[in-house]
């Protein structure tokens, strides 16, 4: 007897519904893009660094420090008296908006958006009613508006930063919007936030984001003077002229490295071995990891190997640095409890190490040093973190309204004083009295963004992937598995087959 | 005329019954309906996805472009990390699986004892596979650190300099592997070692003791080959799970130090979550599922040789 409900006929029907399923998610894949991948960069280079400080116009201080030689810092422009900036468009809409953010909760960063929204925002546009949706740390934020991004169900601003071509990926994908055009016509001047800053937020050209907050980079020293007065021991520049060489590291931290019999009790300094730190060392030794254009690995240059041979010896020759196995706990900590003389870092952790330390020592900062010899220079980097007007916004022009209160003067201050990293990507957030009497430190970080340029992305883009890389290839040289050049060389083989890889921009 | 007067007596009774088979056949489908969605949904078809956007280049955000087997030789040819993970990952499994099975075994061993105070042994035992993986992870981050966790400090007191665990290429998986066993020896293998062991019938062990064997040939005579279908089932989870080591790499040590917990899975997870080569990720995927299918499959025929089912004939 045939029956309708035979189970062979049943699994069939399951079998056709399924495969029915199937070609409806496989046609929904990437579906979700209102606008068309932008097209590939016409003949120029495609690398949003900007050249660094030529050596004829970095200022004279091949003479070290101590000499007393006279040098001439280079001239931070004192701050402007606030021009009345042009006159902006009225508000986007006077009837309700809904507005979504999403933002990173690490730091403090989501915590400060909400209540800086809650509390400034809303109160200049009552009928905008904001949400801002915070995951636990950057990459699982970035996976999250990624994701969402591609399910359709991303909203209108994102947090996001050009380090690591991250911001870069993402425009490339259609995410982020033109905000030149928006800028333009807004009559907003885009001279308010520091040039690298703004540099780094362009992708191929086209500013993608506007800076939020930023930093020096990981080259930013902070020191815990109480030891340096203890130990004897002058500390690096506080105050302007803030150049120092490098020569006299190993002096200095040898000193401030305290032993008790075996033990080592305190370290001189942190060691500083993930992407960042090493091609900013890099960069004061007068290298750089990729070339301009980051289609070349520079790496493998005198400088280069130098660099890495100077952070190989402070762990294994003067002792003067933790290993992994040295380490009690991560850097931060380890300052904090006094068991580190001198860490290095983002400026964004200086007020918040700031709170922790409180009457413990006293908090020094001082720019990183030039590196030795004649190739040696003063660097620094530009590492601003940003926020962006994402593609799917359907309130283009409320959500700018906002993005710029997010990253005006105002919020540039507040969020220091709240405990949420770095002051704004902008001169006048770090000359505001409030937060040099809450952190003096800002103004050597200032000095730094005046002089740094931004990091010189992979050609493809494939940022995380040059960062993966670089950080597990050489970390056999601080595991001493590897001597210096020998991981060099390892490391720019990965280098080179990371600039191999397709590039994400390519039309799909 | 008879045919005809029987025909329709036939007809009524036959569709009386078809009613009932229809009407229960119905019923079983309808039970078996959220199973079959659910199985649908979120297995099926995703693998049936996974499977055709394998050939493909596919960053999430925009379409997919076919590129037929390019993510393939990319795995088996071109990526470096491909086979230096599934070597790594072998060898976790490798530390993890024996001692993981052979000492749940142990444990469940101690509690058929029927001895006092099993009860809350057993709960102590059970106590670490109920900390969540992450909070573990992190925990024994703290407890191996070389400098003044508590392993180094208890191994200093003997003598013994203790290695940097999660600092140490040479020990970063064998640390990975302790937190594995400490979470797992006392889980649920170890409850179904307890079940399987409590089936062994009392009588065989019994007989096995008046014909004058001692305790370890009774264990390795009688119970072993009575629970033999408790450790391959044990075995082949434990083996599959082991595989899969992901959660303790992300969290401790980000696949390092040096490569040295970058584990196979962490390598899928790189892919498809951080670099968004999904449809590489999808072809990594598939790969290992026909790896582990391969080996189960050649653990299933190798049972045969040890594993006893009790009333089969061989």
């Amino acid at each position: 007897m045939a029956s309708i409900l035979g189970r062979r006929r049943f699994l069939r029907s399951i079998g056709a519904l399924g495969a029915l399923g199937t070609v409806a998610v496989i046609a929904a894949c990437g579906g979700a893009t209102p606008t068309a991948v932008p097209a590939k960069p016409a003949e120029k280079p495609a690398a949003p660094a900007a050249a660094p400080p030529s050596a004829t116009t970095a200022p004279a201080a091949n003479a070290p420090v101590s000499s007393g030689a006279a040098t001439t810092a280079p001239v931070v422009a004192p701050a402007k008296p606030a021009e009345a900036p042009p006159a902006a468009k009225p508000a986007a809409s006077t009837g309700p908006v809904n507005l979504l953010i999403h933002f990173s909760d690490a730091g403090r960063y989501g915590e400060f958006v909400t209540k800086y929204t809650n509390d400034v925002v809303s109160k200049k546009f009552p009928n905008y009613k904001i949400e801002v949706q915070g995951s636990p740390g950057h990459e699982e934020h970035f996976t999250k508006m990624i994701s969402q991004f591609a399910a359709g169900r991303s909203g209108d601003m994102g947090y996001i930063y050009p380090a690591q071509g991250w911001l870069g990926m993402m425009s490339a994908k259609g995410m982020f919007t033109d905000l030149d055009a928006q800028a333009k016509s807004d009559n907003f001047d885009l001279k308010q936030y520091f040039d690298g800053a703004i540099k780094f937020s362009r992708v191929d050209g086209i500013l993608r984001a506007l800076p939020w907050h930023a930093h020096a980079e990981h080259w930013t020293w902070f020191l815990n003077l109480n030891v340096f007065q203890e130990a004897g021991v002058k500390p690096p520049p506080l105050d302007a002229p803030y150049e120092w060489g490098i020569e006299q590291e190993t002096e200095m931290l040898t000193k401030l490295t305290k032993k008790s019999g075996d033990k080592i009790e305190r370290y001189g300094i942190s060691p500083k071995t993930d992407y960042i730190g090493l091609f900013m060392i890099t960069r004061a030794f007068g290298g750089d990891f990729l070339s301009d254009d980051g289609k070349s690995v520079r790496l493998g240059e005198k400088s280069g190997r130098a660099a890495m041979q100077w952070i190989y010896d402070r762990m294994y020759k003067h002792k003067v640095t933790p290993t992994a196995a040295q380490m009690e706990g991560n850097d931060q900590q380890m300052f904090i409890a006094g068991k580190l003389a001198v860490i290095y870092g983002p400026g964004s952790i200086g007020p918040t190490m700031a709170k922790s330390i409180g009457d413990k020592f006293k908090l020094g900062v001082a720019a990183g040093p030039k590196g030795p010899g004649p190739e040696g220079r003063l660097a620094a980097g530009v590492g601003p973190n940003c926020m962006g007007l994402l593609t799917s916004s359907k309130n283009k022009d409320a959500a700018w309204d906002v993005l710029k209160m997010h990253t005006s003067q105002d919020a540039g201050v507040q969020k220091v004083l709240f405990g949420a990293g770095a002051p704004g990507g902008r001169p006048d957030s770090y000359d505001d009295p409030k937060l040099i009497e809450a952190f003096p430190g800002v103004k050597v970080v200032k000095y730094q963004l005046g002089i740094g340029w931004p990091e010189n992305l992979p050609w493809n883009l494939r940022g995380r992937e040059m960062t993966n890389a670089v950080q597990q290839t050489l970390d056999n040289v601080w595991l001493d598995k590897m001597k210096p050049d020998e991981g060099v060389d390892a490391t720019i083989k990965a280098m080179e087959a990371v600039l191999k890889l397709t590039d994400v921009r390519q039309d799909k | 005329m008879k045919a005809s007067v029987v025909r329709p007596v036939v007809r009524a009774q036959s569709s009386g019954r078809l009613n009932l088979a229809r009407r229960e056949a119905l019923e079983g489908y309808i039970c078996l309906a959220p199973w079959a969605i659910g199985f649908m949904l979120w297995i099926a078809i995703p693998m049936v996805s996974s499977l055709v956007l394998s050939f493909t280049e596919y960053d999430v955000v925009t379409n997919p472009k076919f590129v037929g087997l390019a993510n393939y030789d990319q795995a088996f040819f071109k990526d470096d990390l491909f086979w230096s993970s599934l070597g790594r990952t072998f060898y976790y499994a490798l530390l993890v699986v024996p001692i993981g099975v052979v000492g749940s075994l142990m444990a469940a061993l101690l509690l058929n004892q029927n001895l006092k105070g099993t009860s809350v042994f057993r709960t102590l035992f059970f106590l670490p596979h109920l900390t969540p993986t992450v909070a573990a992870a992190l925990l024994w981050v703290w407890v191996l650190q070389p400098e003044f966790g508590l392993v180094n400090y208890l191994l200093e007191f003997v003598g013994i300099k203790g290695p940097a665990w999660f600092g140490s290429k040479e020990w970063a998986i064998p640390s990975i592997a302790m937190i594995a066993l400490w979470n797992g020896i006392g889980g649920n293998r170890m409850m179904i070692f307890l079940a399987g062991l409590q089936g062994v019938p009392t009588e065989l062990v019994d007989a096995a003791e008046v014909d004058g064997a001692n305790s370890w040939q009774r264990f390795r005579h009688v119970t072993l080959p009575m629970i033999s279908p408790t450790i391959f089932f044990n075995l082949i989870l434990g083996i599959i799970g082991a595989l899969q080591v992901f959660t303790t790499a992300l969290i401790a040590t980000r696949g390092g130090p040096a490569y040295a917990t970058w584990f196979y899975a962490l390598h899928i997870y790189r892919s498809a979550f951080e670099y968004f080569t999904m449809g590489y990720a999808s072809a990594l995927a598939w790969i290992f599922f026909v790896i582990v299918l391969a080996f189960t499959y050649l653990q299933m025929r190798a049972s045969g040789k040890w594993v006893y089912y009790a009333g089969e004939e061989k």
